[in-house]
């Protein structure tokens, strides 16, 4: 399953669906805010995006994850609006028979999230606010 | 032609805009949309330059014409995760 929300993620949640005697694998990741990015100290976050194009993207990498692992079940869930230090800003999980599979599967699932999701991020600091440095996102031919 | 332009980020916060219709001739491209937003918002060209483009919900080259109705979004470099 893919999600956006502005919600806090439950993370419980996310573990009971990953609930499969086929499986003997589940990795979850969280990504949380940090209180520190490139030598300033951060204080809380805003997190925007591009509602329907997000979570087409995210559809895609569900789809492109379980096609390219023996995945049994997977989520990814992202959270936008006001956020504050330890939230948790996304979650990965899958589970699969083995650990190998599921390490990688997460990984690939949140390396490319990263890169070609349509969400934004603003840091306040002390020091001022910032729009955090992105990555312009691959064009893939269909 | 006529296209409905959104804006995110940091793009949204310079320019105070988040969504715009544009009229534009019916062969133009996201470069020559990309023109129209540059003159309309200057202190946004920079940024512009770094912005990708999407046409209802995919990525795009900037050579790509448009057609009328489409949902064109203006993405400066993404940051999610």
């Amino acid at each position: 399953m893919v999600e956006l929300t502005d919600k806090a993620i439950d993370t419980q949640a996310i573990l009971v669906g990953m609930a499969d005697h086929s499986t003997g694998a589940v990795v979850l990741f969280l990504g949380t805010v940090r209180d520190h990015a490139e030598g300033k100290t951060v204080t809380h976050m805003d997190y925007e995006a591009y509602t329907d194009m997000a979570i087409a993207k995210m559809k895609a990498i569900e789809t492109e994850t379980v096609a390219r692992w023996p995945i049994r079940q997977i989520a990814i869930v992202h959270r936008i609006g006001a956020l504050q230090l330890g939230d948790v800003s996304v979650a990965v999980a899958v589970a699969s028979p083995h650990r190998g599979e599921a390490f990688e599967a997460c990984r690939f699932a949140i390396d490319t999230l990263k890169k070609s999701v349509p969400i934004w991020k603003k840091e306040y600091s002390p020091e001022g606010e910032g729009w955090v440095e992105g990555i312009i996102p691959e064009i893939r031919e269909k | 032609m006529r296209i409905e332009v959104l804006f995110f980020g940091q793009l949204r916060e310079m320019t105070n805009c988040q969504n715009l219709a544009v009229e534009l001739k019916s062969d133009a491209n996201a470069l020559d949309l990309l023109r129209v937003i540059s003159q309309r918002f200057p202190a946004s060209a920079g940024l512009l330059e770094v912005t990708s483009v999407s046409i209802n919900n995919e990525y795009v080259a900037k050579e790509t014409v448009l057609s009328d109705g489409d949902e064109v979004g203006l993405l400066p470099p993404i940051s999610g995760g």
